[in-house]
């Protein structure tokens, strides 16, 4: 009898904790999205009945919160100490060797996305041609080619195995130069690319400068009259890379995470005094538009140094292949300054990813922004 | 807005629980129907319109086939097909052009332009509760509803209004003139609601980009397309029945009693068993309002299975808009039930295991079928799955089975064939209550970490 008692007063209390729980966390959730409030209200009119971009981003506005972002922080943290799981973002390979699942991945219709994409890089090619501006086309070989003996038990699918070589192939038959860095890269020692980063380390980084400088040289692009640079200081650095940060685990103590990447960090000097971007000078005769490789490991000094040539940077973080190509013929430096060279950029995991509906648009007229 | 999405838990769910506690019964209903809009028209605010023009018609509908005299039948054929045009517009316009489109280019004639037309969510659905309050209210099962806010609650309630179950109007009549939200119905939806989302976020969506990615690589090896077989047929159950399970425990949670909508189908041990216990509210809805009425079983083999083959080809109709692919599946399965329904006939049947093996094997390369975009594809990874594209594990998918992911299967599986596996012992005194009621929790907890990371995730039965 007493025991019945019990057993019905136990089930009683289990069910009333799963209804506490639930209505606890969604009332948890829900007074953590109350300061959301009154600025996503502010933001809320009439165009939102059709504007369904700005529906998801007036949500998205609402519902980030400390809360959900300790959640999910916690959750990110726990899958790496508990599984080794970096995310769907983040591989680990061998050791401490972290990789882009993007470099990884064989994209569907990735063929056809090459294939326009050097359709359109020889299109813009010919119209820069017409307006006597010089193209060369950089590819950056993915961190997992150069860096394959450091990817343990991931694979690397052999359906990327020719993507830059026929890419550049393309390239190369349109007429455009191009230079493909993997030579130049896998030979490098020590390592060119960072354990924990998608990106090169400044080694990597100054090899790949000295060979576009090198193919600049050849094409005559390069001023008569050199803008010597030089290396100032050199000091070493220890810190964690983007992978990291994408993995969500740069919050755990350093004991916790992958060890981070050691190697250091230069200070290059150049000495001129046209490079005032915003001054009364004009802009450098040679471009660099590109990805976030282009914005690391003092690429674009080394890139200086080598050519000892003034290079304005026009590369844009998380542009990939197309981002900063659009902002900048788009932009009026491009309309009122144009260079002598274009340098462009190109990461090779963005090759034949998919291509977005702006993207796209923008495929069909490069040119039709301010900068035509 | 979906279910497991941070907007619909951390905004509009509490939100509406608190404002419904608020209200008095008499009120309750209205707020209902309107947070039910605004779900809807978070989404779509155009297709709202269409939504509440469709309510406005099934209620007008079944007031005038009602009072109709001899024209009843007329009428409600009439209602009938007004509703089936709007879904056929919206579901098969682009699929039939497109069709033609590509004949014309066949013959090397110029395609007619075409702009594609989007599928409101949740319009199948809608249009099939609408025929069966319709076709209740002239069989005089129960009068038509006089109160227009009640009707329109019924078929908007935000619970099952994007992707069912698919709720009857008899179901819920009563309580929708008359409900009490008792504490232990709250706590058994809460129940409900958390292994339903626990069902969707950590299996379904952990497998969904492996189903991606194999169901768009070309050529998959016979390991990547069973094992992405595999992880279509798990997600696609812990979707669709982590949804319906939301459903019902949002529905307990306000006082309302939906049915159950999956019986361990992937225990069946022949097709026909299969479909009683999958997605059970459409196999019950195609039964009463088509096979049926189409004569059952009642008018010989011959036109049993033309009934059959006729049934399940509509029902494959009615999933797909982008692809003929869902034509096919539902003839195949009409195929599968005749074979059932003659063997059952002449007495014919196999051992128990080997009868489930062989329902599993018909459902999976069913699913295949169903999940390729186009015929092609599917042929492309039929083949596969019988080892004409080689055999190994391929790098790509190698990569993509993470621990997380490795889990999500093993889970999926353990959590399908844990009914057959545990059976008796289902009632384990205490510590199988602690362990019932902590499992949930804990699932909920995780899912709501991972909901988070992840940002928004999609529901996979929406575009149906």
């Amino acid at each position: 009898m007493a025991t019945a008692r019990t057993n019905r007063r136990l089930r009683g209390l289990l069910r009333w904790t799963t209804a506490g729980v639930l209505v606890a966390s969604l009332g948890a959730a829900f007074v953590a999205s109350l300061p959301n409030m009154p600025g996503a209200l502010a933001h809320a009119d009439a165009s939102l009945l059709d504007d369904a971009a700005a529906r998801r981003a007036l949500t998205k506005t609402l519902v980030t919160t400390p809360l959900t972002d300790t959640l999910a922080r916690y959750q990110r943290e726990a899958s790496w100490l508990l599984l080794g799981d970096l995310g769907a973002e983040v591989h680990r390979g061998e050791g401490d060797w972290l990789f882009l699942d993007e470099e990884l991945r064989v994209h569907p219709g990735r063929a056809a996305n090459a294939r326009d994409r050097a359709a359109t890089v020889a299109d813009i090619a010919r119209a820069l041609a017409a307006r006597r501006m010089a193209l060369l086309v950089v590819v950056v070989p993915d961190k997992s080619r150069i860096e394959s003996q450091h990817l343990g038990r991931l694979r690397r699918p052999p359906e990327l195995e020719g993507r830059v070589r026929e890419w550049t192939a393309m390239i190369d038959a349109a007429k455009v130069p191009v230079l493909d860095l993997a030579p130049v890269l896998a030979s490098a020692t020590p390592a060119p690319f960072l354990k924990t980063d998608t990106h090169w380390t400044e080694h990597g980084s100054q090899l790949a400068a000295q060979a576009v400088a090198e193919r600049l040289r050849r094409m005559q692009v390069l001023d008569a009259t050199p803008v010597p640079s030089v290396v100032a200081s050199r000091k070493t650095v220890s810190e964690w890379g983007d992978l990291v940060r994408l993995a969500g685990i740069d919050g755990l103590p350093s004991s916790l995470k992958p060890a981070p990447d050691t190697g250091w960090q230069s200070t290059v000097e150049t000495r001129s005094e046209s490079t005032d971007l915003f001054g009364n000078t004009a802009l450098p005769s040679i471009v660099l538009i590109g990805s976030s490789f282009s914005r690391r490991a003092n690429f674009l000094p080394f890139l200086q140094l080598a050519a000892q040539s003034l290079v304005a940077d026009f590369a844009m973080d998380g542009g990939d292949f197309s981002g900063a190509a659009r902002r900048y013929f788009a932009g009026p430096a491009f309309a009122d300054n144009p260079p002598r060279a274009i340098v462009w950029e190109v990461p090779e995991r963005a090759l034949e990813s998919p291509i977005a509906e702006a993207e796209r648009q923008w495929m069909r007229q490069p040119f039709a922004g301010r900068g035509r | 807005m979906v279910f497991a999405s941070l907007e619909f838990l951390s905004v509009f769910l509490p939100a509406f629980l608190l404002l419904y506690a608020l209200t008095p019964a008499r009120a309750k209903n209205t707020l209902l129907l309107l947070s039910s809009w605004l779900f809807y028209g978070w989404w779509s605010p155009l297709f709202l319109l269409l939504f509440i023009a469709l309510t406005a018609l099934a209620w007008a509908g079944g007031l005038l086939v009602e009072r109709a005299g001899p024209g009843r039948r007329g009428m409600l054929v009439a209602f009938i097909v007004l509703n089936l045009g709007v879904l056929a517009w919206f579901k098969y316009a682009n699929i039939v052009v497109e069709t033609f489109n590509a004949a014309l280019a066949h013959a090397g004639a110029m395609p007619m332009e075409w702009q594609r037309i989007a599928l409101p969510i949740g319009l199948s659905f809608t249009v099939l509760q609408a025929i069966s309050y319709l076709v209740d209210v002239h069989r005089g099962k129960f009068p038509a509803e006089r109160r227009p806010i009640d009707f329109a609650t019924y078929l908007a309630m935000f619970g099952h209004l994007v992707a069912g179950p698919i709720i009857r109007y008899d179901w819920v009549r009563q309580r929708l003139a008359h409900r009490a939200v008792h504490a232990s119905e709250f706590a058994t939806g809460a129940r409900r609601f958390m292994i339903g989302m626990a069902m969707k976020v950590l299996v379904a969506d952990t497998l969904s980009p492996v189903v991606e990615h194999v169901f768009s690589a070309a050529h998959p090896s016979l390991a990547d397309a069973w094992l992405g077989c595999l992880a279509y047929t798990l997600q696609l159950f812990f979707d669709f029945a982590g949804y319906s399970a939301m459903a019902i425990g949002i529905g307990a949670m306000l006082g309302f009693r939906f049915p159950e909508n999956f019986d361990r189908p992937y225990l069946a041990r022949n097709l026909a068993e299969f479909w009683r216990r999958w997605h059970i509210s459409l196999s019950s809805w195609l039964r009463d309002y088509l096979y049926v009425p189409l004569g059952g079983s009642r008018k010989g083999t011959r036109r049993t299975v033309l009934n059959l083959m006729l049934t399940m080809a509509i029902g494959g109709l009615w999933h797909g808009a982008d692809s003929w692919n869902f034509l096919y599946w539902g003839l195949a399965q009409g195929i599968g039930l005749s074979v059932v329904h003659l063997c059952r006939a002449r007495g014919l049947g196999l051992p128990a295991p080997l009868a489930h093996a062989a329902t599993m094997l018909f459902v999976m390369l069913g699913w295949t079928l169903f999940r390729a975009p186009d015929f092609a594809v599917a042929c492309d990874m039929l083949a596969g799955q019988f080892g004409a594209h080689g055999v190994a594990l391929g790098a790509a998918l190698s990569n993509m089975l993470r621990p997380p992911v490795v889990l999500a299967y093993l889970l999926g599986i353990a959590w399908v064939l844990a009914p057959a596996l545990v059976g008796a012992r289902r009632h384990a005194g205490n510590g199988g209550a602690v362990l019932a009621t902590l499992a949930p929790i804990a699932g909920f907890l995780l899912s709501l970490a991972l909901v988070s990371s992840r940002g928004t995730v999609p529901f996979l039965y929406f575009q149906f």
